[in-house]
C-alpha cells in the first residue's frame, strides 16, 4: 500500500498502477491534519480498518481523537460514510477501488 | 402545602391590562405528567388559550416555563421554554433558549410565567419573586435587544436578568424572535412578535427562592459525572467547531438548501464552513449558565466595515448563506448578527428572502424592485431586506408576515416555492436527501421544525436508507418527538443527548434524585408520548386537518440531481405512505385525529374533551 496527499485531484482518480481510495475529512479531523483530502493507493483489497491503520500512521495526529487507540476504528466522536451515500460501522468491509471516504462528527443536527 | 422536592409547585399569572398578579397551584399530578418546559408549557397553553385566539389578542397567553433541573446546576440544564399560540402557523409556537434568564426565573419562586392581556404603551414587567410591576418605558421603543438588555439592567440593577424583543417584534414580525442575556435567543415560531403584540418590551427578573433537592449527595455526584461525560466523545462537535460544522459536512452529502431549496450543495460552501470561518473569523467561545460544554463560537468580521462579533450556528449559516447564495463569510456574520440584534428569526429570515429572490427573479414581485432589488449572492441587499422587515417597510412589510402569508398574497403559483410546512419556515434539512426528516417536518405539530425531533440522527447512520422511504419511518419518527419531548421537557440541552450512555435510564435517575418521585423508564416514555399527543390536541382544536401535514410543493415537483447526476426526490405519494405509517405508530385515526381511547390512556381527557374526533 502507498500513500499520497492528494488534495488537488480529484475524487475518483487512480494512481499510476494501483488501486486508490480517497479519505475525505471534515471539521476536527480536517482541522488536525490540515487537508481535506488524503489518497490512500494500493494493491490488494483493503478493509477499512486496514485503510484506519494506514490514515494513522500519515496523519498521527487523528489518533485518540478521531481515530481510536487501537487504530483499527474511528473514535465514538466520528462516522463514516462511503461516496456520500452510505454509513458504515463494520471496519470489515472493503473498500473498492475509487471510493470516497468520508470522515465527520458523528453528532448530527444542531 | 405540600410542595414537591423540584418545583415551587406554583404558576404565576400576570394580567397586563391591569397590572395584577395571582399565584396558582399546579397539581402535582400536572407536573409529574408533562414535567416542565414544552411539555408543562403545551399543558398550560391548552388550559389558557381561548379556542381559536388570535395570536396577537390580549387572550393569547405567552408562557414562560423552567424545570426541575433549572437551578440544581447540573449541566446543560439551565434553560426555559416559551410557549404560545404561534402567530406563523396559527398552530402550537414554542421555542426555548439557554441562559441565566432561566435560573432567575426558577429563583423567582414559580415554575411558569403565564402573562396575558396588553400593556397600553411599551412596558417592562419588573419580577422580584412574587412581586410584579408592569412600569412604562416608552424610550425602549424600536431599541434593539443589546440596548434594551443594558438599558432595563442600568435602570433596575445589574442583577436582573432580562428577556426582551428588539423592533420586529415590536413591528409584530410574525417571525420575530426573543433575546435573553447578551443575545441567546428562543428564535422559532413569533414568541416575539406575540410578545409585541402585548407591548411587552421585555421582562427582568431577580429572585431568592432556592430549589430543592430530594437527594443532595447523590445528585451532586450525578452532577460530577455528567459535567465529566459532557466533555467526551458524544459532545466533540459542538464543543470544537459548533453547529456550523454541518456545512461542510451537508454539502458534500448534498442535504444543504441552497438558493431556496432549488439545489441541495452550494458551489462555495466551504468559504462559510467551520473549518474556514475558524481560520479566518474565530473571535473565542463561551458557555450558557452551568454548561460544561460551551458550544457558542463567536466569529468576527474581516473586512474593511464596521466589525461585527457574533454567534453563527449552523442553520444560521444555511438560510443567510447558502440558501440566499451567500459565500462571503463576513456577509454571514453581518447578517446573523443583524438578525440577532433587531429579534428576527434567521432561519425564517432566510427562507423568506429567499423566497423574495425567487420570486423577483421570476418577475412576480415588480412593484417593488424600484425599491428593493434582490438576487442570489447578493450580500448588500441582503443587509438592506433585513433591516426592512424589521421595520415593516416596503417589501420587507410583505415579508414581515412569513413565507406562507407572503406568498399567498403574491399568488401567481409563488406557493409552490414557499418552503414552510403549516406557515413556519424549513430548517437546513433536504428532505429529498433525508426521508425520515421529511416525514418528522411534515407531522411536526409546530410546523417546519427540526428540533421538535432529531429524525435526521436515522438519515445518518445505517439503519435506513436516506434515499428511499420505508414503513419503518414513522414509528422512528414517533419514537424520536417523544424522545425529544423529554429533553425539552426536563429541560436538557440537545447537545448532551449523546453524552449519556442510556437516556431514559439516566434521566429517570435525575428526575427522581431531584423530585423524590419513583418515575420508571415506561412512565418517561409515556410522558414524552403525552406531551406529543397534547400539542397536537392542541392543534386540531385550532382547526389542524389532515392536509397541513405536508411538505412545500417544491419537494414533490422538482427533482434534484446529485453530482454523480443521480436523482434525488420524493413523491406526494410517497411521503403520504409515510405519514400513514406515522399516524399507525402514534395510534391515531387514519385522518390524523386522535381517537378517545388514545386520550383516556395518556389521561389527556381534561385537554381532550372538545377535540377529539371519530374513532376508527
Amino acid at each position: 500500500m502507498n500513500t499520497q496527499s492528494n488534495e488537488s485531484k480529484p475524487a475518483n482518480n487512480r494512481l499510476d498502477n494501483y488501486d486508490s481510495v480517497t479519505i475525505e475529512l471534515f471539521g476536527t479531523a480536517r482541522l488536525l491534519a490540515g487537508k481535506n483530502k488524503i489518497s490512500i493507493t494500493y494493491d490488494n483489497p483493503t478493509h477499512l480498518w486496514e485503510l484506519l491503520r494506514k490514515l494513522a500512521d500519515i496523519e498521527p495526529k487523528l489518533v485518540g481523537i478521531v481515530i481510536s487507540n487501537d487504530r483499527n476504528s474511528l473514535t465514538k466522536s466520528f462516522i463514516l460514510n462511503l461516496n456520500g451515500d452510505r454509513f458504515v460501522t463494520d471496519m470489515n468491509e472493503v473498500v473498492v477501488s475509487g471510493d470516497n471516504v468520508l470522515i465527520f462528527s458523528s453528532q448530527s443536527g444542531g | 402545602m405540600f410542595k414537591r422536592k423540584g418545583y415551587h409547585g406554583v404558576a404565576m399569572l400576570v394580567d397586563l391590562d391591569a397590572g395584577t398578579s395571582k399565584l396558582e397551584n399546579i397539581p402535582e399530578t400536572i407536573l409529574r405528567q408533562y414535567i416542565g418546559g414544552t411539555g408543562l408549557g403545551a399543558y398550560f397553553l391548552n388550559k389558557y388559550c381561548k379556542v381559536n385566539a388570535d395570536p396577537f389578542g390580549p387572550e393569547n397567553p405567552l408562557i414562560f416555563v423552567t424545570s426541575p433541573l433549572v437551578g440544581t446546576k447540573i449541566t446543560t440544564s439551565s434553560k426555559f421554554a416559551i410557549v404560545t399560540k404561534s402567530p406563523l402557523t396559527g398552530f402550537i409556537g414554542d421555542s426555548l433558549a439557554s441562559s441565566y434568564l432561566a435560573v432567575e426565573l426558577k429563583a423567582c419562586g414559580f415554575d411558569a410565567l403565564i402573562i396575558r392581556g396588553k400593556c397600553d404603551e411599551i412596558s417592562v414587567l419588573k419580577i422580584e419573586d412574587h412581586k410584579i410591576k408592569v412600569i412604562k418605558m416608552s424610550e425602549l421603543a424600536l431599541k434593539d435587544v443589546t440596548e434594551t438588555e443594558n438599558t432595563v439592567k442600568n435602570t433596575f440593577g445589574k442583577q436582573y436578568k432580562v428577556a426582551c424583543i428588539g423592533p420586529a417584534g415590536e413591528n409584530l414580525v410574525r417571525f420575530a424572535s426573543v433575546s435573553s442575556d447578551g443575545g441567546r435567543q428562543a428564535g422559532r415560531t413569533g414568541v416575539g412578535a406575540v410578545m409585541g403584540s402585548k407591548r411587552l418590551k421585555a421582562i427582568a427578573v431577580k429572585g431568592s427562592h432556592k430549589t430543592e433537592i430530594y437527594d443532595p449527595s447523590k445528585l451532586a455526584q450525578i452532577r460530577l459525572d455528567l459535567a465529566k461525560k459532557s466533555v467526551g466523545t458524544g459532545t466533540e462537535k459542538y464543543r470544537t467547531l459548533g453547529t456550523i460544522s454541518n456545512v461542510s459536512v451537508f454539502n458534500r452529502l448534498e442535504i444543504l438548501p441552497t438558493n431556496n431549496f432549488q439545489f441541495a450543495s452550494h458551489k462555495n460552501a466551504d468559504a462559510i464552513s467551520a473549518e474556514t470561518l475558524h481560520s479566518q473569523n474565530y473571535a473565542g467561545n463561551a458557555h450558557c449558565a452551568n454548561c460544561t460544554i460551551g458550544c457558542q463560537h463567536f466569529m468576527s468580521t474581516n473586512d474593511s466595515g464596521k466589525s461585527i462579533k457574533g454567534r453563527v450556528e449552523y442553520e444560521s449559516a444555511f438560510a443567510l448563506g447558502s440558501l440566499v447564495g451567500i459565500s462571503d463569510p463576513n456577509v454571514l456574520i453581518r447578517a446573523s448578527s443583524l438578525c440577532d440584534q433587531l429579534g428576527l428569526d434567521t432561519i425564517s429570515t432566510g427562507v423568506t428572502v429567499a423566497w423574495a429572490i425567487e420570486t423577483m427573479e421570476r418577475g412576480l414581485l415588480s412593484e417593488y424592485t424600484s425599491d428593493h432589488t434582490l438576487s442570489f449572492g447578493d450580500g448588500e441587499s441582503l443587509i438592506a431586506i433585513i433591516k426592512c422587515i424589521s421595520q415593516r417597510k416596503g417589501l420587507g412589510n410583505l415579508l414581515a408576515e412569513g413565507t406562507m402569508r407572503a406568498s399567498r398574497k403574491i399568488g401567481n403559483r409563488s406557493e409552490e416555492w414557499a418552503m414552510h410546512v403549516k406557515g413556519l419556515e424549513m430548517p437546513g434539512y433536504e428532505p429529498r436527501g433525508l426521508k425520515t426528516m421529511a416525514l418528522a417536518l411534515a407531522v411536526s405539530t409546530r410546523g417546519a421544525c427540526h428540533n421538535r425531533s432529531s429524525a435526521y440522527e436515522s438519515d445518518f447512520s445505517e439503519k435506513v436508507d436516506r434515499y428511499k422511504v420505508s414503513e419503518d419511518r414513522g414509528r422512528i419518527t414517533a419514537q424520536s418527538e417523544d424522545f425529544s419531548a423529554i429533553l425539552d421537557s426536563m429541560i436538557w440541552c440537545k447537545f448532551i443527548r449523546k453524552a449519556f450512555n442510556n437516556f431514559y435510564q439516566e434521566s429517570v435517575e435525575v428526575l427522581n434524585c431531584i423530585t423524590g418521585w419513583d418515575i420508571t423508564v415506561e412512565e418517561l416514555i409515556k410522558t414524552g408520548e403525552r406531551i406529543n399527543n397534547s400539542k397536537k390536541l392542541f392543534n386540531i382544536r385550532e382547526g389542524w386537518q389532515r392536509p397541513d401535514d405536508i411538505l412545500p410543493k417544491r419537494i414533490f415537483q422538482d427533482k434534484l440531481h446529485t453530482n454523480t447526476n443521480e436523482e434525488m426526490n420524493l413523491s406526494e405519494h410517497d411521503l403520504n405512505k409515510m405519514i400513514e405509517s406515522y399516524y399507525s405508530a402514534r395510534e391515531w385515526n387514519k385522518d390524523g385525529t386522535i381517537p378517545h381511547s388514545k386520550i383516556l390512556e395518556l389521561n389527556l381527557d381534561n385537554l381532550g374533551a372538545k377535540v377529539h374526533q371519530s374513532t376508527p
